[in-house]
């Protein structure tokens, strides 16, 4: 974030906290209900965490107002938030909470029309990721390198898990045939399992649920490297909650012998906090006053420190997912509308290779 | 083993476990019967309530409403053609003819007595199997699934009726429509025309209620018949007891079909909409005599029903045991097992046996008892089959197009499901079989993805000739076909499948096949501006073969056409005998109506433009009472605002001049 914009921020919130949160604040939400708009169908999993996470929400809003989920699917994901910037009132009582288009945006894919600059930002959590491979044919991670016919088998080109890991083996150097085009993590899971491809870039959670306990365990599979966090500036954090995984930096250094460079390496930095950081985003429509985007930041905080929700989510997760501030947040996302022209095309060229 | 099958049901039996089980299939009759919505929307509806419960009784009250929903989708798709669910879209095509034929009753007995007993196997083999399945699961692979959705589209043979060339057709129309949207291979949106809508592809639930639904309704209006033809004192010797006879007599094709059900939902992926149509063609294959088929053969409703129940305990093996969610519901179910911290796995078969096996308990159990209820209430529902038309059409024409709605909550789900109204009257009208379009969008997708998978993994083609398991499934297609091939020479008699595809009208149908021919032309030029190989290849495929097929059908239908052109004297006679015979005009003036309640809805939304279309319909169209129509609206309102509104929480399309 910018000096000029943390001086905004400062003033705005400074000036909505002497005016009229008392006024508007405590008893603005009781009795009133809260709509959460989710961008996919209903059950899947990121409707499944954002009801999760809501349940608790609504009991640390003041007021305890009521909240209630509805589903936004379409568009790619994109139309929830089209549907936030467009037609949700500003009242701060329609909320949108679902995965972020970073990509979307960063690639200007069709469908997106919402600018996530213009809307406040509340709160978002972010889903750490990695990457394992089969050991039949890299028992190692130093194998990697040598190992002949391996297969990274992802979902959609432009999908932050292809683009992480495509670009994190390309920048180690390393031999790999893509097979992309799986319906969902778990069906590339699946495909491991059978032996038909070998890497997977799988969130953290699906890795201590499902792949630890059976292909690990087994023997079939070994960790590679998580993705660590990273800020737009380009300071990167191993993260705790994958503290027995190597960061993907340790894993270069380790596996090269020297610290991790090259285009491929600059690319998967500059895409890191974009793509990766904020995986459930909680957006306000553009106007939303600043006295309940303050509120509404405080709540969210609230929930994420209540022991009770972090409990339900070490059962969900197996790790507490961390938190992305408003600070960080509202950068990260000032980012995606501020992309050099290398950037541009390295991406279009990179993801049009494959078709 | 025999420890955990004991400790299973006595959990289930226990209290308050039994009532949330009780609960649960209550609930899952309700939403399986109402079109549009579901087993996985019900799950997602009811997950949140859970979220304090312990897991015994959570899942009793998830499983319970879960594994009857496929039970209860047979309602709708009987009694009005319009499948309840995914799960019963091939019901429809010989369960409503039977209600026609006012052996409603008897379609009921047969289909909840072998849904029980599809349930129930299901859950047998879910218990004996889940030890040992795990290499049969894994024996599947991308190549596999390819060649089974293949073998899955060759029941296009089955379903084309009398018209094979027609069915391949409409099955490439559907295939071609799964490619719209994001190609997943490459992430390059394909025939979106720039409308968002369309971006995620089209959602096959408008369709399909479109496609089958919107032409029923439109005939009970046209004609205000009931839906039963015959008077009730005709169908007295078609009760529920018959039905239940029927499925002891055909006893050996239920098992059958509930153990295509059970290993088809063991393998990730394939879903209990594909089961359907496999057991139906299974039974249409199997069959000695097919001349009923698709025109109330009971048989035609055994196989789908036993198979889909049973496809619901089969998806939950590799839920369970390995974490692998096969479909929408078992991976909701999946979220429900980590959110109440339980690890699917080897701990589902050790540690939490008992867990385990109560689930499996909990499916049988349910199964038998919304048998039984349904049983007990069909009674009063298949008197809905002698009510006049005209008291039908408006109430479930709502349910009909909420239903729809639920599919994205976008208008785009409206205009899809009135573009397949209007397409699928045509289809009926014409002799041009409905059910290859929806077998095609079911299986559309798979073939793609793991057409381009299996090239992409195992570096072309050679895969279709060095997997035994590919071989063996290539054989299966073969044989398949010559089948089919043998009807086709030999259309007559008792080897030729009737229903769908029997009706003609060949000025309509040359106007269909104009217009199949102008789409893939249009199609084809637009697959030009498709960058890469991989984005086009699938799509340029199907019109490969689509745009001399439909050539040829517009050949053969102008020749028909000028023959009955001859009879008539002149084209104008010939054009105005076929606009009578398809009853053109009142057809066209319902779907302006339902054009009206669109563009209302835009203004107002749906809680203001559905009551005025019932309102408009009963008054204008049906000629009843103001205050008759007054009191439907009213009912109608309320189920709208109170059932998809407040307990679904749907998000309806906004109205310019109020927020609701």
């Amino acid at each position: 974030m910018s000096f000029v914009s943390k001086v905004q921020f400062l003033v705005i919130a400074v000036c909505a906290l002497s005016s009229s949160i008392n006024a508007q604040g405590d008893d603005y939400f009781e009795g009133e209900t809260i709509t959460v708009y989710v961008g996919r169908t209903p059950g899947s999993g990121a409707d499944l965490s954002v009801r999760v996470f809501v349940e608790f929400w609504q009991r640390h809003i003041p007021g305890n107002p009521t909240m209630i989920v509805r589903n936004v699917p379409g568009g790619g994901g994109t139309r929830v938030w089209n549907f936030g910037a467009e037609v949700a009132a500003n009242d701060g009582l329609h909320i949108l909470y679902s995965p972020t288009s970073g990509a979307a945006a960063i690639l200007n894919q069709p469908g997106l029309r919402a600018d996530f600059s213009q809307m406040p930002y509340i709160g978002g959590l972010m889903s750490p990721n990695m990457a394992y491979v089969r050991t039949d044919k890299v028992k190692l991670p130093s194998d990697l390198l040598t190992a002949d016919g391996l297969k990274f088998g992802g979902q959609t080109p432009a999908h932050r898990f292809d683009l992480l890991g495509r670009l994190g083996l390309d920048a180690v150097g390393a031999d790999y045939q893509y097979a992309t085009g799986f319906p969902g993590a778990a069906d590339v899971f699946n495909a491991i399992r059978r032996g038909e491809v070998d890497i997977q870039v799988a969130s953290l959670g699906l890795y201590r649920f499902s792949i630890e306990p059976t292909l690990v365990k087994e023997g079939l599979a070994i960790p590679l490297w998580h993705n660590p966090s990273a800020d737009p500036s380009g300071n990167v954090a191993a993260l705790a909650v994958a503290e027995d995984i190597p960061s993907y930096m340790e894993f270069y250094e380790d596996l090269v012998g020297e610290k991790p460079s090259g285009e491929e390496y600059e690319m998967y930095k500059w895409l890191l906090p974009r793509v990766n950081n904020i995986v459930y985003a909680a957006l306000l429509p553009p106007g939303t006053p600043d006295e309940i985007q303050l509120i509404l930041r405080q709540s969210f905080i609230d929930v994420t420190e209540d022991s009770s929700y972090q409990e339900e989510e070490l059962t969900m997760y197996g790790f507490n997912l961390p938190v992305i501030g408003a600070s960080e947040g509202t950068e990260i996302l000032d980012s995606l509308y501020d992309v050099p022209e290398n950037v541009t095309v390295f991406l279009e060229n990179y993801i049009d290779a494959v078709q | 083993m025999i420890d955990g099958l004991i400790a299973g049901l006595l959990l289930t039996l226990s209290w308050p476990t039994l009532g949330y089980l009780f609960l649960g299939v209550f609930l899952g009759m309700w939403i399986g019967a109402i079109p549009g919505l579901g087993g996985a929307v019900g799950l997602a509806l009811m997950l949140p309530f859970t979220f304090n419960m312990d897991p015994v009784p959570a899942f009793a009250l998830l499983l319970g409403m879960y594994a009857v929903t496929s039970t209860s989708d047979s309602i709708s798709a009987i009694m009005l053609g319009i499948p309840g669910t995914v799960a019963s879209q091939a019901t429809i095509l010989d369960g409503y003819p039977l209600a026609k034929k006012g052996q409603a009753a008897r379609a009921f007995g047969a289909t909840y007595t072998v849904s029980a007993f599809g349930g129930v196997v299901g859950a047998l083999l879910l218990a004996v199997s889940l030890p040992i399945v795990l290499p049969f699961i894994f024996a599947f692979g991308v190549p596999e699934f390819f060649m089974l959705s293949v073998l899955g589209l060759t029941m296009v043979g089955v379903l084309s009726g009398q018209s094979i060339l027609k069915g391949i057709l409409v099955a490439l129309l559907g295939l071609l429509l799964t490619t719209v949207g994001y190609a997943d291979a490459t992430g390059v949106p394909r025939f979106y025309f720039g409308i968002n809508y369309l971006l995620d592809g089209i959602p096959i639930i408008p369709i399909v209620l479109g496609l089958f639904g919107i032409p029923e309704l439109m005939e009970l209006a046209v004609k205000n018949t009931s839906i039963a033809r015959v008077s009730r004192d005709d169908s007295s010797n078609s009760g529920m007891l018959r039905g239940i006879k029927d499925a002891w007599i055909y006893r050996w094709l239920t098992l059958r079909c509930a153990l295509i059900g059970t290993y088809v939902g063991m393998i990730p992926g394939l879903g209990a909409a594909i089961v359907d149509w496999i057991s139906y063609g299974h039974a249409v294959q199997s069959a000695r005599d097919k001349s009923q088929f698709g025109n109330g053969d009971i048989r035609g409703v055994i196989a789908p029903e036993a198979a889909n129940n049973a496809h619901k305990a089969g998806a939950l093996i590799p839920t369970v045991a390995f974490g692998i969610p096969g479909s929408i519901g078992t991976a909701i179910l999946l979220g429900a097992l980590v959110i109440k911290g339980l690890r699917p796995g080897p701990d589902m078969l050790t540690t939490n046996l008992s867990l385990t096996f109560s689930m499996i308990w909990e499916i049988a159990l349910a199964n038998l008892v919304a048998a039984g209820l349904l049983m007990l209430l069909s009674r009063q529902v298949q008197k809905v089959a002698f009510l006049p038309g005209h008291l039908v059409v408006p109430g479930v024409m709502v349910v009909l197009l909420m239903g729809a709605w639920v599919a994205t909550n976008s208008m785009g789900d409206w205009w899809v499901c009135l573009a397949m109204g209007t397409l699928g009257y045509l289809m009926k009208q014409s002799g041009w079989p409905r059910p290859p379009l929806i077998l095609a969008l079911v299986l559309g997708g798979l073939m793609e993805n793991n057409l381009q998978l299996s090239s992409q993994i195992y570096n072309g083609y050679e895969w279709l000739f060095n997997r035994p398991a590919v071989v063996a499934i290539e054989i299966l297609i073969g044989v398949t076909v010559l089948l089919a091939v043998r009807g086709i020479i030999n259309p007559k008699g008792k080897n030729a499948s009737g229903g769908e595809g029997a009706t003609r009208n060949p000025l309509l149908s040359l106007a269909l096949s104009v217009a199949f021919c102008m789409v893939f032309f249009l199609a084809l030029l637009e697959t030009l501006n498709f960058g890469g190989a991989a984005t086009s290849q699938f799509p340029k495929a199907i019109l490969t073969v689509a745009l001399p097929i439909t050539l040829l059908l517009v050949v053969k239908d102008s020749q028909a056409s000028m023959r009955v052109t001859a009879v008539a004297g002149n084209l104008r006679e010939a054009l105005s005998q076929a606009a009578d015979k398809s009853e053109l005009q009142p057809s066209l003036v319902f779907i302006a109506y339902l054009l009206v309640t669109v563009g209302i809805t835009y203004l107002v939304g749906q809680l203001v433009a559905l009551p005025l279309f019932v309102i408009a319909y009963l008054l204008v169209w049906g000629g009843y009472r103001p205050r008759d129509a007054a009191i439907y609206a009213l009912m109608t309102s309320f189920i709208i605002w109170g059932f998809y509104g407040e307990l679904m929480n749907l998000l309806f399309h906004p109205s310019l001049f109020f927020s609701g």
